[in-house]
């Protein structure tokens, strides 16, 4: 074991596939900045180049540019009020409101401090558990699942600062939204009126788009001004972001939270990173102090969901390595790129290539602080970025947002979608419904549908009683009324 | 001075020119040998990047690129389980510069329930050549009996995973149930054919029938076992696993709907172009497909990279086609579809 890892090591840091890596970073965060497109556009664009690559050379190619795109996606998330990538629209919450009042570099720190941390988290909880992924991989079933995503909608409400039952309008109609399309488990199609686009229902890249990024352009295109204003703009330097990556420090429990829920969540396959950020961020919020300041620009706000999504990616490496099947989207894409590397990830694959598993390892953790370091000296241009008056920066903005949504399928009703749910976002906006929270439940909603229908035919009405699915629900009810405790304790000892 | 200016604006003039002419050039220089010289050709997949039919597509791309010197666009334009794009091909010019890599056997199923959203016909599609096919074999719990006769005599409910009603994974189930008289449930919801492998290894089902080269991978390390073949012929990845047909003697009837669907499994993964093509450019674009999938280079390439090719002639498969869809009386589609759909859930 001690062998394979110090072998790992040895190949890691071997200069050709140090190159690679350093060569793919770039890829990663240029993608990561453009609104819209994923890492799975930037994996899906590099598999070819890796032909004829060695197979770790290959691997730390990919890896190297999907690690840098999370980073890159943040980025915007905190400057422009746009994710990046999905999962990225956490970081908004309190990222955009800190730009807004000048800080751009103290959320840039923190959030790459907080990137860095959890990815090399996920990455340690990669390497302590690959001798004994298997089974914790196979212990969770689709009961488990359930319950995790049921969690995530009991978060809805801690979502929306302040307005619990405007909070879960927004999230019921997240819900209604995910109810379009192909049903997720006969596969007939509802609500679909005839129309060939809506078989497959709303899509997720022009909801998270218009919701997010059309409210912030037309913003910014009415008043013409730039992003940051108030009254205590700080000037531009690196001691901003300095002071954000020390934040990381200062909430260190935050910080581990995320990151073990991040990893928790990658391990499952199917969950997402979407449900891993908006869950810490929900959990952050219920677990510090003044929780009613959180979506205006509490930098615990910032951490958590930085730290959650890097630490998924490590934890989603778990099942893609011990049992060949992907823990999200990108790693299925990985997974292809395994194949034409002529590796085959599965149960073989651990006893075979230990020492490639850990490498691999090794590599998400490097590249992730690699990443983050690179993204800090890009740092200052983008923190001038918000001091670019409207009225330049909305037409570009626009531009960006519409190449991004083509993009990611080729379909020009995706961008005729991103506006349509631009105007529901502006409608939000203006009277206080979370848009986050609509998020959160138009993903969960397909999940807890296809995982309840699952669960109950494969276990029966019962399906509930199973020890770690008792536990998660124990863990939401915590959770949920953590900030009241000392009300309920209270209530609990006699006057 | 003047006169070096004016020679360097003369000096551009003529790069611009050849730009001009070289860019151009393509276009005029089509030659008969080579129709397609210059045009951009774009190959449509009915699925998300990194996938399997991306994947073939994206292997295939460069060969084509040099046999025909056009410029190829792999366009994934996922939806509807593929059906989308599909619907979209039909509608694209029939002049060869679109094509598709199709899941041939969900396309014909799709029309022959009269799945919502097919606005295709698959005997009016033009078939290039099939790209592969794959064999499909029968995994279950490492604590289940070792071979289908037991798990038949013991008569207990076997639960079998799937993705939607209509694919590959469920039709299998269901034939096999059908053909073995086993008391079968199949759930279906997984997302995708791997979630559904994963939940033969955590226990939540039983049994899974899937393509021999996922199945081959998922019985490594002990966590699923394979007990049969579902085909006429053994497996290349478990040539010691006999097929179900050479375990059992099956009456015709029963026998049937396992034939009918294996019949559609011919079909496979496959090359395909929008109706209403120019004879000579079809029968062009066949050779193209042909010289390509039966080259021993890419045959070797494609199996170095676990995506053996296994090339059919068009007329072959049209044949096929034509038999499925034109031949079956309505009672018989009827049936098909109570047992596919129904009868198992």
């Amino acid at each position: 074991m001690l062998d394979a890892f110090l072998s790992a090591g040895g190949q890691v840091f071997h200069p050709t596939v140090l190159a690679a890596m350093l060569l793919a970073l770039p890829i990663g965060l240029i993608v990561g900045l453009l609104p819209g497109i994923s890492g799975i556009s930037a994996l899906a664009f590099l598999i070819p180049f890796t032909f004829g690559m060695e197979p770790l050379v290959g691997l730390a190619f990919l890896l190297g540019s999907y690690t840098a795109v999370s980073q890159g996606g943040s980025m915007t998330a905190i400057v422009l009020g746009i994710p990046g990538e999905v999962p990225n629209a956490a970081t908004v919450l309190d990222g955009y409101p800190l730009a807004k009042q000048g800080r751009a570099g103290y959320a840039i720190g923190a959030a790459l401090m907080a990137s860095a941390l959890g990815g090399m988290f996920g990455c340690l909880i990669l390497i302590l558990l690959l001798p004994v992924m298997q089974p914790v991989v196979l212990a969770f079933a689709s009961p488990e699942n359930f319950f995790l995503c049921l969690a995530g909608i009991a978060f809805i409400g801690v979502l929306s600062s302040g307005a619990a039952v405007r909070g879960l309008i927004a999230g019921g109609l997240g819900v209604f939204l995910s109810l379009f399309g192909y049903d997720p488990t006969e596969g007939v199609p509802r609500f679909w009126f005839q129309f060939e686009y809506m078989l497959d229902g709303v899509r997720l890249i022009p909801l998270a788009l218009g919701l997010f990024a059309i409210p912030e352009v037309l913003a910014l295109m009415t008043s013409g001004k730039q992003i940051a204003r108030g009254d205590s703009i700080e000037p531009i330097s690196y001691r901003q972001g300095f002071q954000g990556a020390l934040a990381v420090m200062k909430y260190w429990g935050t910080s581990l939270r995320s990151s073990s829920l991040g990893a928790v969540i990658g391990v499952m396959p199917g969950i997402g990173g979407v449900t891993a950020t908006f869950v810490a961020y929900a959990m952050a919020r219920q677990t510090a102090g003044n929780p009613e300041t959180f979506g205006r620009g509490r930098i615990e706000g910032v951490i958590a969901p930085e730290a959650a999504k890097n630490a998924e990616e490590g934890g989603a490496l778990v099942p893609t390595l011990a049992l060949g099947i992907p823990g999200s989207s990108s790693m299925a894409l990985l997974l292809g790129g395994f194949v034409i590397l002529g590796l085959q990830p599965g149960p073989e694959f651990l006893t075979k290539h230990l020492d490639i598993a850990f490498a691999l390892a090794i590599i998400c953790a490097f590249g992730n602080v690699v990443a983050s370091v690179s993204m800090f000296m890009l740092s200052k241009p983008l923190m001038h970025v918000t001091r670019i008056p409207g009225r330049i920066l909305a037409p570009i903005l626009l531009v960006l947002v519409v190449i991004g949504t083509y993009s990611a399928q080729n379909n020009s009703y995706d961008v005729l979608w991103v506006f349509i749910f631009g105007l529901l976002g502006i409608a939000m906006e203006r009277f206080y419904y979370s848009r986050a929270a609509l998020l959160l439940g138009f993903v969960l909603g397909e999940l807890i549908e296809r995982y309840f229908l699952v669960s109950l035919k494969a276990h029966g009405p019962f399906f509930f009683m199973r020890p770690i699915a008792l536990i998660i629900v124990a863990l939401v009810v915590l959770g949920l009324l953590w900030p009241n405790r000392r009300r309920i304790i209270g209530l609990w000892r006699p006057a | 001075m003047r006169s070096a200016c004016a020679s360097r604006r003369a000096l551009l003039a003529i790069a611009l020119s050849c730009g001009m002419f070289a860019s151009f050039a393509p276009a005029g220089a089509q030659d008969a040998s080579m129709p397609l010289k210059g045009e951009t050709v774009r190959i449509y997949v009915g699925f998300s990047p990194g996938g399997g039919y991306d994947a073939y597509a994206r292997m295939l791309v460069p060969h084509f690129e040099k046999k025909t010197g056009a410029t190829v666009v792999v366009e994934n334009r996922p939806g509807g389980g593929g059906l989308t794009a599909l619907n979209q091909l039909v509608r694209a010019k029939p002049d060869g510069t679109s094509m598709m890599m199709l899941n041939g056997e969900g396309a014909i199923m799709a029309q022959l329930v009269k799945q919502d959203g097919v606005a295709y016909d698959m005997t009016k599609i033009n078939t290039l050549a099939r790209v592969a096919h794959e064999q499909h074999l029968v995994l279950v719990r490492p604590d289940m009996p070792d071979t289908l006769k037991e798990i038949q005599a013991a008569g207990k409910k076997i639960k079998f995973s799937a993705v939607g009603r209509i694919d590959n994974l469920s039709d299998y189930a269901a034939v096999l149930c059908e053909a073995l008289k086993l008391d079968c449930q199949i759930i279906v919801g997984y997302k995708g054919s791997k979630e559904a492998g994963l939940a033969v290894m955590n226990g939540e089902v039983d049994a899974l029938a899937i393509s021999d080269g996922s199945g081959n991978e998922y019985a490594q390390g002990g966590k699923t076992k394979v007990i049969a073949a579902i085909g006429n012929a053994r497996s290349p990845f478990k040539p010691e696993v006999a097929t179900v047909y050479e375990q059992f003697q099956l009456p015709p009837d029963r026998k049937w709907y396992m034939d009918f669907r294996l019949s559609i499994k011919d079909y496979g993964r496959v090359m395909v172009a929008p109706p209403g093509m120019a004879p000579d450019r079809l029968k062009y674009l066949q050779q193209v497909w042909k010289e390509i999938l039966t080259d021993p280079a890419v045959l070797a390439e494609a199996n170095k990279s676990q995506r053996p090719l296994s090339y059919e002639a068009p007329e072959t498969l049209n044949k096929t086609i034509k038999e499925i869809l034109e031949s079956l009386s309505p009672d018989k589609i009827k049936d098909i579809n109570e047992v596919l759909q129904k009868k198992y859930s």
